[in-house]
């Protein structure tokens, strides 16, 4: 089978089967789940057939679609090791998610939706992954969005999800704006927007440097409103209120990848300008203190992934920008596992503890759900950076990329380091280590057995992810060496420093059972601040508050002052003009007739002059 | 005065002033019908005077002007009813009873 073909079942199986379910296979959910089931394996194979029989120099093909005279859209497909590497991790990362699912969401009545919805935000993601032209990407971009949508809000019942589901969809659309001046500004200068001819231009240095910051700048907002970066990441932690193997698909390989994704491809483009570089590294690593500071005092299982998620996306923004795609890229791979490994386990702690509550799910199921614990454990020590274990592999390659910017950049980021490896660890001592521990009789079924299935998958494939740094940098076709880590350095040392510190501490606050406050709670002003998310969700609350009102009320002066002015105006103009006519009209046909030989003798008078 | 075309032009425009006149000023309804009796006849004056002058031979224009007279004479006939009809109902034939159309 050629290329084409694989790139037409990757997008087309799970669109069919959206479509399936749409058009009124509802009725039989366990026919869509199987067929779901069954278009998630053709994917998983698709993607990984085109990694590996991807041809030197990669492969493009497209057709033009909407053709004008001075612009075309085309669709296609475009083909390099980047394309396909992320395809693998969302054609196999979507598969595990999808068998995870059939136990989790056996019981729910909307089943059909929800595997269905699932596929849609697959072929959605393959659409911006395996896309040629920026405008087909923009298409599959806010489709993601929309399936990102109806997952968060697919408990549509409950009035949390539906507000989370809103939030995500208009932060997001705000970002999107920006991308779509990007593009807009692009297409000022350009015939189309594929992705070559971008590439091309922007290698060929034909546009002023103040414009390519310009694009740069536009499109980071749109990376930011995706990948969730400061100022535009509170909807993220929102998202929770979707069913978790959403959480852990929207996470590891699907929408905030799709930022960071974004990101690499254009890497050319944003490095281009320093300004924009340097800035999209600064944010990276405000957001990532930001969001592991939160991390470390937020007290609902989920909601600590979420932000700690937003933390390790602002470590792959942080390798993109500082010039090492390989490293960014990697920190993608490696965290889409890790961190879809943590969200299953989660979900099979709430699941047994009913309720997302940290400390609830250490006194009730705690050890007693050993795959559970299993999982993570794993995820948390990849997590944190432990040595040899994924996280580390990639992480230390981010920071290697980072110092290379500048010393303030690399303390933000190993201090981020040393946080994220508190509260990777205060999640595994509060949830397995809580000495007052209830002792729970475990209700095995057969559907959790699928379940723990994929955990144990994915623990393994973690393990296993990080070895794989030089195979993936000849696969995006950088060198080997690119991934290479010197364990003899400074950088290790300090890295290693940063976890040591973060994990004692975690120790010292959480592992020796006693209260389970941590230190953050002994300065109730910071640890207020951190809970609060540094008052971010305050400052959108305000501002949506006040800026939206008093755009309301300008808008209310506009109307009131210009438009209803003009349309009285208008009326009470027509009706005094109409006075006037009307006292002619007296009622007097002498008057009349005077009037009509008056004109006739004006007419003929002037026609007579001419 | 001499006998040519401009002595005749001037007496008919003379005639036409002077029912254009009542017409437009007097606000008796039957005095209105007078003056356009008078301004029909300044046109048939004007008729008959440009047929013999310009184009002798063929008495069209005086034919012509006998239609005019006897069209006239069913005018007043109807012109007259119109004020007796108005008269009854209203009591009146001046024009300034009749502004029912006034805007």
């Amino acid at each position: 089978m050629t290329l084409n073909a694989w790139a037409d079942i990757a997008i087309g199986a799970p669109l069919a089967v959206f479509f399936a379910m749409l058009l009124g296979m509802r009725a039989w959910p366990r026919a869509v789940v199987g067929l779901s089931l069954l278009s998630a394996l053709a994917v998983a194979l698709a993607t990984w057939m085109m990694a590996l029989n991807l041809p030197e120099g990669g492969f493009t093909s497209s057709v033009p679609w909407a053709v004008t005279d001075d612009f075309s859209v085309s669709f296609g497909y475009r083909l390099t090791g980047l394309s396909t590497a992320m395809a693998c991790v969302v054609g196999t990362i979507h598969l595990l998610v999808q068998v995870y699912s059939v136990g989790y969401m056996a019981d729910d009545p909307h089943k059909a939706r929800f595997f269905g919805t699932l596929s849609l935000f697959a072929t959605a993601m393959l659409g911006i992954v395996l896309s040629a032209d920026l405008a087909q990407t923009f298409i599959a971009w806010e489709l993601v969005g929309l399936a990102s949508y109806l997952l968060i809000g697919f408990w549509n019942a409950k009035p949390a999800a539906a507000q989370a589901a809103k939030k995500a969809f208009i932060m997001t659309r705000f970002g999107d704006l920006g991308l779509f001046a990007g593009l807009a500004l692009m297409v000022s200068r350009l015939g189309d927007l594929k992705i070559d001819t971008v590439l091309l231009a922007v290698e060929a240095n034909t546009w002023e440097p103040g414009f390519v910051t310009a694009i740069g700048l536009c499109l980071l907002c749109g990376i930011a409103g995706k990948s969730a970066q400061f100022p535009l990441h509170t909807w993220l932690p929102d998202a929770m209120e979707g069913p978790t193997p959403v959480s852990s698909l929207l996470h590891s390989a699907t929408m905030v990848a799709a930022g960071v994704y974004l990101f690499a491809l254009l890497q050319p483009l944003f490095l281009a300008s320093e300004f924009t570089a340097t800035f999209a590294l600064g944010l990276a690593v405000f957001t990532a203190l930001l969001a592991a500071t939160v991390a470390c005092v937020e007290t609902d299982m989920k909601r600590v992934l979420a932000w700690s998620s937003i933390s390790q996306l602002s470590f792959m923004l942080m390798g993109l920008a500082a010039g090492s795609q390989v490293a960014g890229f990697f920190h993608l791979v490696t965290h889409a596992g890790f961190k879809c490994l943590l969200f299953l386990s989660a979900g099979l702690f709430i699941h047994a503890a009913h309720t997302g509550d940290l400390l609830a799910i250490g006194r009730k199921v705690g050890r007693s759900a050993p795959v559970a614990a299993l999982g993570l454990v794993v995820g948390c020590v990849a997590l944190s950076g432990f040595p040899g274990f994924a996280g580390f592999m990639s992480k230390e390659l981010v920071l290697h990329a980072v110092h290379e910017q500048g010393m303030v950049f690399y303390s933000g980021a190993l201090l981020t380091s040393a946080l994220t490896a508190y509260y990777a660890f205060r999640l595994v001592f509060l949830a397995l280590f809580d000495p007052e521990r209830e002792s729970v009789e475990a209700h095995p079924s057969a559907a959790l057995k699928w379940q723990q299935g994929v955990v144990v998958i994915l623990a393994v494939l973690t393990l296993g992810i990080g070895w794989t740094g030089g195979d993936l940098a000849r696969h995006l076709g950088a060198s080997a060496d690119e991934a290479h880590i010197h364990w003899m350095s400074s950088g290790v040392a300090f890295a290693m420093v940063a976890l040591v510190l973060g994990a004692g501490l975690a120790f010292v606050d959480f592992g020796r059972g006693g209260e389970r406050a941590g230190s953050f709670a002994k300065f109730p002003a910071m640890h207020r601040f951190f809970a609060s998310g540094w008052g971010v969700d305050a400052f959108w609350r305000t501002f949506s508050d006040v800026g939206i009102a008093g755009l309301t009320r300008l808008a209310l002066l506009i109307d009131r002052g210009a438009i209803d002015r003009t349309v009285d105006g208008t009326g009470a103009a027509t009706k005094v003009l109409g006075g006037v006519a009307a006292r002619m009209q007296n009622g007097r046909v002498q008057l009349y007739l005077s009037i009509a030989l008056g004109l006739l003798a004006t007419g003929l008078l002037a026609l007579g002059a001419m | 005065m001499a006998d040519d075309l401009n002595t005749y032009l001037i007496i008919s425009c003379a005639l036409f002033a002077i029912g254009l006149f009542g017409v437009l000023l007097r606000r008796n309804l039957v005095a209105m019908l007078i003056g356009v009796e008078l301004m029909l006849n300044a046109v048939i004056i004007n008729l008959v005077a440009f047929a013999k002058f310009s184009a002798p031979e063929p008495v069209t224009g005086q034919v012509f002007a006998l239609f005019v007279i006897g069209i006239a004479a069913a005018e007043a006939a109807v012109g007259l009813s119109i004020v007796l009809a108005v008269h009854k109902s209203r009591g009146s034939i001046s024009v300034d009873d009749l502004q029912e159309l006034a805007g």
